[in-house]
């Protein structure tokens, strides 16, 4: 266990010296632990609507911009999921990303593809100007999951 | 039989791939699970089912009846589909 008063200074430390940062770290900290929670404890689409986000039921592909969205809540996302040693799916970080970007509305997407007959299965946030946790290209290998229209 | 509100599928590759919402859970079914399961997405009722299902296959309709029984049964006790 690190001495309490050490682990204050060098806190104090970071924060007098990349105030901006280690805030941003700090609530990058408490939305992956609130997904966590939420994870473990609600299904994913009541998670998922607490979290402002919207399920996205529509089939087919996703986002129509080519601009890709800015990439430094993934990082700091990534991070913490290190440092906590939480596994770093892209359900997780599509919801904590979704969350501290949900004033651009995002869509929470399933995606499937197949892959020399394996079937693989993602997440990801759709901004409608870009994709996270992949980029929109990335995303696009996924055929999105959805309800019938009929 | 009405589909769970919970439950997103596609089709992949000839297969259909479900995802229930709620548990987070994957499914595969195969063509002809495929069959059964587009038809329950057009609100086809089971025996029209059946005979699609049978003439797809060239089986005798009988034959065919208990499978997808079966398979509607699966279905419903994993919550993917509502009992009508």
């Amino acid at each position: 266990m690190k001495n309490p008063i050490e682990v204050t200074a060098r806190l104090a430390r970071a924060i007098s010296e990349r105030p901006r940062q280690t805030l941003s770290l700090a609530h990058a900290t408490l939305v992956v632990t609130a997904v966590e929670i939420g994870l473990r404890t609600l299904p994913v689409p009541t998670l998922s609507r607490l979290l402002g986000i919207e399920v996205g039921l529509g089939r087919g592909h996703s986002a129509n911009g080519a601009k890709a969205t800015s990439r430094p809540t993934l990082v700091r996302i990534e991070r913490v999921h290190r440092a906590l040693g939480i596994p770093s799916t892209c359900l997780r970080q599509s919801l904590a990303q979704g969350f501290i970007l949900r004033a651009l509305k995002p869509v929470l997407r399933f995606g499937s593809e197949e892959v020399a007959g394996q079937l693989h299965h993602h997440a990801w946030v759709d901004f409608g100007r870009g994709t996270l946790p992949t980029s929109e290209v990335e995303s696009r290998r996924f055929r999105s999951l959805g309800r019938s229209t009929h | 039989m009405p589909i769970s509100p919970e439950v997103v599928s596609e089709f992949i590759a000839e297969q259909t791939v479900l995802l229930d919402l709620r548990s987070g859970k994957y499914y595969r079914l195969n063509p002809a699970g495929t069959l059964v399961w587009r038809s329950l997405e057009k609100g086809v009722a089971t025996d029209v089912i059946c005979e699609a299902i049978a003439a797809a296959y060239d089986q005798p309709r009988e034959s065919v009846y208990g499978d997808v029984l079966k398979l509607l049964a699966d279905l419903t006790a994993k919550g993917l589909i509502e009992a009508a």
